[in-house]
């Protein structure tokens, strides 16, 4: 099911967004990024073709809802990955699937499924 | 008119009749009364017979005789005084009245109002006032051969117009006197001249009953006053006058005055001086009790004034009584600018509005506790908890409340800002977990056996173990690249192999992580395989910035090995050049190339200059 998917990684904290993309990658999906920048993120939500994201919810002290709310106009599956868990969301975000780090691969795949489902 | 019990004929009954009766030669000049001229015992039986006080005073001697009228005036010397003469009656009066007594022994009347004569009647020499008449009695053969006298006297009327004058005298002078030892003052100085005293002063008796100590003192002239405790008994001893003043029956001052001459204390004396004492003492009494009823305010307005709390005191009709200099400041109103006013006119209709419900809950009795948020003047919102106590009176009725407000802002923001913490902490623990996470699973490849990965796991643990380190004791504001560098390299090398140079950077936290594993690995690699595998080879490390400071100002990195072995340009690209090429290079939003030189490997790094603090 994930296998040859779009998935677009931001993840500010390189060595984590390596490892997500290292996840998703033996997963056999295909990543968008990894974005560490806000700008960036944005830049690809709006323009790239992609069927799922998992967005870091803190990229440098700046929130990635913006960014969600263009992948929600665009009727892509997100999830959100955060040290910070569910109490973190903005109002309107409540009802996305949450990844708390530290998460296995295990994590990662159940959730993109049930995106992708 | 009773029987008389003497046998003359025609004389009326009473004390004098039954004196006259009983003359005779051997007890008067004039013998018995038989004997007397017929104008004299005329005289005599009209005198007797009269309510109106009267003395007759007949021949060279002039023998004094009275009447029952005038026993009172007499007083003690009655009724020894009965038919001697004059002036061996009255010989302290003598020089004064006997003008008046030869003038009419001259045949010519004399009449006196309100005189002011010292007597010694009752043991004491005291002033008594008379207004009488002397008028000559004449003879059988029609010469003036005696004196009649009519007198009435006003001695008590005359001395209560004089205490009334002191009396009011004191009261005119302390009408407006607070202070306790001025109106003491005044009181001593007006009673000391009232009895010509030489000094005159209150002593307050204390508790021991043995000593009292002087409250008030003045004397005549410039002499020397009265001070500290005397014994009670040396007081009493000392010749001067001392009147006690009671107070539930037990003496708790004494007015004491003194005289140049030695003399007894009338009455009278120790009467006004009673009186005057006690109206001082009550007064003074009033101003100690109003005195400390003023200290007890500043006491209470210290202590309010010192709380970081604000108070206020609002009666049942909802005005300001009280408030301390935390309320002032709070509300922006100068003292005086409150007390007396209405609740509304202070917190502002809106805030009154509001505030109404829990104030008649209070003015109805009820305690209250209550935690609120409400604008501030100067704009924002404040976190305050208010109790509001109710103020009964004696009768258990409610007659207003006391507000106690906390300003609770403060303590909130901590309490805020320590939920943040703690939740920031958590974030970053979880993050550090996940970042962990990725280098355990970098280091332990399936390719790689798992002894080395084990190494290469622990040197990336130990590094970021020790970029956390650096970023602790910097309080996490960030670190330099020089500190970073350091850091980085001694963990795996030995530093003399390493020239570096470049001005002071200042890396943001993350950042600092980030470039502190990427040394790690470019140092590792070189051990391995590059200049550092080999004796004689060095690295280079310099960095500098672009001449232009703010937001176009770039940091460029290099990394140079030299003197290491001839280098061939890796079959697969690895964690190092990974991290490098894209995790740096996409963290700090620049290029890092990795140049394969054959002379050594060359790291270049060209990014925009890190925002550190």
């Amino acid at each position: 099911m994930i296998k040859g998917k779009h998935i677009l990684v931001v993840e500010d904290e390189p060595l984590v967004a390596m490892l997500l993309e290292d996840m998703l990658t033996d997963m056999g999906a295909h990543v968008a990024g990894p974005e560490c920048g806000f700008e960036a993120a944005m830049a690809r939500a709006e323009a790239d073709s992609l069927d799922a994201a998992v967005l870091d919810v803190n990229l440098s002290g700046q929130k990635s809802f913006a960014v969600a709310d263009i992948l929600r106009k665009r009727g892509i599956p997100y999830a959100f990955a955060t040290g910070y868990g569910r109490s973190g969301l903005e109002p309107g975000h409540e009802n996305v699937p949450v990844l708390v780090k530290p998460y296995t691969a295990a994590d990662v795949e159940q959730t993109l499924t049930e995106l992708l489902g | 008119m009773t029987a008389s019990n003497n046998d003359i004929a025609g004389l009326p009954a009473g004390q004098a009749a039954d004196l006259v009766a009983g003359l005779g030669w051997d007890s008067c000049t004039l013998g018995p009364f038989s004997a007397w001229p017929a104008a004299l015992q005329t005289a005599v039986r009209m005198m007797l017979a009269s309510p109106f006080p009267m003395f007759i005073a007949w021949g060279a001697d002039m023998p004094y005789l009275y009447n029952d009228a005038c026993i009172p005036i007499v007083a003690d010397k009655h009724p020894m005084a009965f038919g001697r003469p004059f002036r061996e009656v009255w010989p302290e009066a003598w020089d004064e009245l006997s003008p008046w007594l030869h003038q009419a022994m001259q045949g010519k009347a004399s009449f006196h109002e309100n005189m002011e004569v010292v007597l010694e009647r009752n043991g004491a020499p005291a002033s008594g006032w008379f207004t009488f008449a002397y008028s000559p009695l004449y003879d059988d053969a029609g010469q003036p051969g005696g004196v009649l006298s009519v007198a009435m006297e006003g001695t008590a009327s005359v001395l209560a117009g004089k205490w009334q004058r002191v009396r009011q005298a004191l009261d005119d002078h302390i009408r407006d006197l607070a202070d306790p030892s001025e109106i003491g003052m005044a009181a001593a100085s007006l009673l000391g001249e009232h009895l010509g005293c030489q000094d005159c002063f209150f002593a307050e008796i204390e508790q021991c009953e043995e000593y009292a100590s002087v409250a008030s003192s003045w004397t005549a002239g410039d002499g020397e006053r009265r001070s500290g405790r005397h014994s009670i008994a040396d007081l009493k001893g000392g010749g001067g006058l001392v009147v006690p003043l009671l107070k539930g029956g037990v003496a708790h001052v004494l007015v004491c005055g003194s005289r140049m001459s030695v003399g007894d204390w009338s009455d009278d004396d120790t009467a006004i001086s009673r009186e005057i004492g006690e109206r001082a003492w009550a007064a003074i009494g009033k101003a100690r009790a109003e005195e400390a009823v003023r200290e007890a305010a500043r006491e209470l307005r210290l202590l309010t004034d010192a709380l970081p709390v604000l108070i206020a005191h609002v009666d049942d009709d909802r005005c300001y009584r009280f408030n301390n200099r935390a309320y002032e400041d709070w509300f922006g109103h100068p003292r005086e600018d409150i007390p007396g006013k209405h609740l509304a006119e202070v917190l502002g209709e809106e805030a009154y509005a509001e505030l109404r419900p829990t104030i008649d809950r209070a003015l109805a009795g009820e305690r209250i506790s209550i935690e609120q948020t409400v604008p501030f003047r100067s704009g924002g919102m404040r976190h305050v908890i208010t109790e509001y106590v109710p103020r009964l009176n004696a009768a258990g009725t409610v007659i207003g409340y006391y507000s106690l407000v906390q300003d609770i802002s403060e303590r909130k923001r901590a309490e805020e800002h320590r939920l943040l913490l703690i939740n920031e902490l958590n974030h970053r623990v979880r993050n550090t977990l996940a970042v962990v996470q990725s280098l355990a699973s970098q280091s332990f490849r399936p390719d790689m056996p798992l002894d080395v990965g084990r190494k290469a796991f622990e040197g990336r643990l130990r590094t970021l173990g020790a970029a956390h380190n650096l970023l602790t004791s910097e309080n996490w504001d960030g670190a330099t690249l020089q500190s970073v560098a350091r850091e980085a390299l001694a963990a795996c090398a030995d530093p003399a192999r390493f020239n570096l140079s470049g001005p002071e950077i200042r890396l943001p936290p993350q950042t600092a992580v980030s470039f502190a594993l990427a040394l790690h690995e470019l140092c590792t690699n070189a051990l391995k395989y590059g200049a550092l595998s080999v004796a004689g080879g060095l690295v280079s490390m310099e960095w500098s910035t672009s001449a232009s400071s703010g937001p176009d100002s770039r940091l460029r990195f290099q990394w140079r090995e030299l003197g290491g072995p001839p280098v061939t340009v890796p079959e697969r690209r690895g964690f190092g050049s990974r991290l490098l090429e894209t995790g740096l290079a996409a963290e700090l939003r620049g290029q890092v190339t990795m140049d394969f030189s054959p002379d050594g490997l060359v790291c270049t790094i060209d990014a925009p200059l890190p925002a550190g603090k």
